[in-house]
């Protein structure tokens, strides 16, 4: 009985006692402390566009057109150009990051050269710089297939550069489906389309939708390569192929090159901040549904 | 007074009714197996089967015939090649470009293993069901409904009728009747597995391969579908992989040993159950099945 306590005591000790060494501690507190400063980083830059763009920021600021550079009125065009630069973005990005992304992980082992290849340029892709996607989009889609200065070409710029996102993380969802649903299918003769689209793509969609805001998220914050394919100009678009100004360019242009226009910089900032806090929940919400209806919890 | 009463008609009427259950008449599959074994009918016969992944051999020069409406049971140590043996009868070894099977599996004197075989048609006839219950994440409905959708074997109405006879073949309708249309992945380990055999058996297959499939189960769930397996075998042909020796004795008519020799798979010994358990030929099998091998 004595011994039986004690033993208990000494295993209770030694997983939740006081006795833990020096160099464990120092470990968790190092891991902690990196996990506080990503967050404190987080938290310190919301704040600070909140803080100093919401008294700026009204139902007008959304609607109005910019004036005098941008230092009054709002940001109306530019939110329709940049939604209409998303837009075209995933329109194209989807279908065909969706369609890689089958490629490498259902049609493809992963150690033939073919996906080798496939998956080293995109990681080379997903590394290059977004100036460098700037200057290729303006010299492909801008001047050698015409399109100009125009929604059109930002977007389709934006959509070269967010597809490898897409792509990997997307591969990813659709690898970590379990072998057994597709043995099971096989099983039961199920062709490879059926079992793709319906029990395959269904479960993987979580991971896919990572992948989307991912690639949403790097969208909605680019400068670099929309200055020189979409353009600058600051009011309504007409079409597509009209030039239109980006919400992260309209930032950067009025704290980079207005005097005066901070407050207004702020402002929109808060507004994009907004928008990509807003894309994330709502992935999120929507992933978090599917897999809770996938696995409908045992309690039902 | 009056409750205990009650009670024990109540009582009754589950006990009835569990009788029932076990013995509840099968729908799905024609009854031309016959009474088991009586007079054993080869359906499928495999000569000289080899299986190689990535030019290693596992398993070597199988020579074995199954019985139509027999249990034939496949024991023997982990590794020995039972899984891959069983998975090249439906070519699902085709899954893994890495394994390459040789020789001749005839199904009804027609060679699976040959290129021109229409490998859908093929697991149409041959089922599976697999060690770890595997049903899809989707509803219960829609599990069953897949297969069936697949080969056109039913639509509209007959779509639901289909569904709830090979519900009720697993003896699962009662238990989910209610809840269709809610997640297979709800369901217990017993239930979903019984739910694998229900959505195999609904394409009316002819042959059933089992891979363990109480393995992964407790032991009441293991005794249902056990009973289901002993059901099962009056309309389908069935070959299981099994590590408990018990549940082959119970179960099967016909008893194959797989062993590993010199790090590959090779059958041992096959014959019909009482002897393979009784008066086993091969020193081995004598071994195995008192215990004192593997």
């Amino acid at each position: 009985m004595n011994v039986a306590s004690n033993s208990t005591e000494s295993i209770y000790s030694q997983t939740f006692g006081s006795e833990e060494p020096m160099s464990e501690r120092v470990a968790s507190l190092l891991v902690c402390g990196a996990a506080a400063c990503v967050a404190m980083t987080f938290l310190w830059l919301v704040f600070d566009v909140f803080w100093s763009g919401l008294p700026f920021l009204s139902f007008d600021f959304l609607v109005d057109v910019p004036s005098s550079a941008g230092r009054r009125g709002g940001i109306g065009p530019i939110l329709v150009s940049t939604l209409l630069i998303l837009g075209v973005c995933m329109v194209v990005s989807l279908p065909l990051g969706l369609g890689a992304a089958l490629f490498l992980s259902e049609y493809t082992s992963e150690n033939t050269t073919s996906s080798r290849l496939v998956r080293y340029s995109l990681d080379i892709l997903a590394g290059v710089p977004s100036i460098v996607f700037g200057l290729f989009g303006n010299a492909f889609f801008c001047i050698y297939l015409g399109m100009g200065f125009s929604i059109l070409s930002g977007g389709l710029t934006l959509a070269c550069m967010v597809l490898p996102l897409l792509i990997r993380s997307a591969e990813e969802g659709l690898r970590s489906v379990p072998d057994e649903y597709r043995a099971g299918a096989a099983a039961l003769a199920l062709s490879h389309t059926r079992a793709l689209f319906q029990i395959i793509l269904p479960s993987a969609l979580p991971g896919i939708m990572v992948g989307l805001v991912l690639g949403l998220g790097r969208a909605i914050a680019e400068t670099a390569a929309l200055i020189f394919t979409s353009g600058y100009v600051d009011r309504f678009p007409d079409s597509l192929m009209d030039s239109g100004r980006a919400l992260s360019i309209h930032i950067y242009d009025l704290s980079m090159n207005v005097p005066g226009g901070n407050n207004n910089a702020y402002a929109s900032a808060t507004v994009l901040l907004a928008l990509l806090l807003c894309i994330n929940a709502v992935a999120n919400t929507f992933a978090h549904c599917w897999h809770r209806n996938l696995t409908a919890e045992a309690s039902t | 007074m009056k409750e205990e009463k009650i009670d024990s008609i109540e009582c009754r009427e589950k006990s009835s009714g569990a009788t029932s259950d076990a013995d509840h008449t099968f729908t799905i599959g024609e009854l031309k197996a016959g009474p088991p074994c009586c007079e054993p009918l080869p359906i499928v016969e495999i000569s000289n089967l080899s299986l190689a992944y990535s030019g290693a051999t596992v398993l070597r020069d199988v020579n074995l015939t199954i019985y139509r409406g027999c249990i034939t049971a496949l024991i023997g140590p982990s590794g020995c090649g039972k899984t891959s043996f069983l998975s090249s009868l439906n070519r699902l070894s085709d899954m893994n470009p890495r394994c390459t099977v040789s020789g001749k599996i005839e199904l009804r004197g027609e060679n699976i293993l040959s290129p021109r075989v229409n490998v859908t048609a093929l697991r149409r006839r041959v089922g599976m069901i697999f060690q770890k219950p595997n049903p899809f994440p989707l509803s219960i409905r829609r599990n069953i409904e897949l297969g069936l959708r697949q080969h056109r074997l039913a639509r509209g109405s007959g779509l639901g009728e289909r569904v709830e006879k090979s519900l009720r073949d697993v003896g699962l309708w009662d238990e989910v009747k209610d809840r269709l249309d809610s997640s297979a992945l709800a369901l217990s380990g017993g239930q979903q597995q019984r739910l694998c055999i229900a959505r195999a058996i609904a394409l009316e297959p002819e042959i059933l391969l089992l891979d363990e499939p109480c393995s992964a189960l407790d032991p009441i769930s293991t005794e249902i579908i056990e009973n289901l397996i002993r059901q099962l075998s009056c309309r389908f042909t069935v070959i299981m992989v099994t590590h408990n020796l018990g549940q082959a004795q119970r179960l099967a008519d016909f008893t194959a040993l797989f062993w590993t020799c010199e790090g590959t798979g090779q059958l041992i010994e096959h014959g019909p159950t009482a002897d393979i358990f009784q008066n086993p030929r091969h020193g081995l099998t004598a071994a195995y099945v008192n215990g004192r091998a593997g």
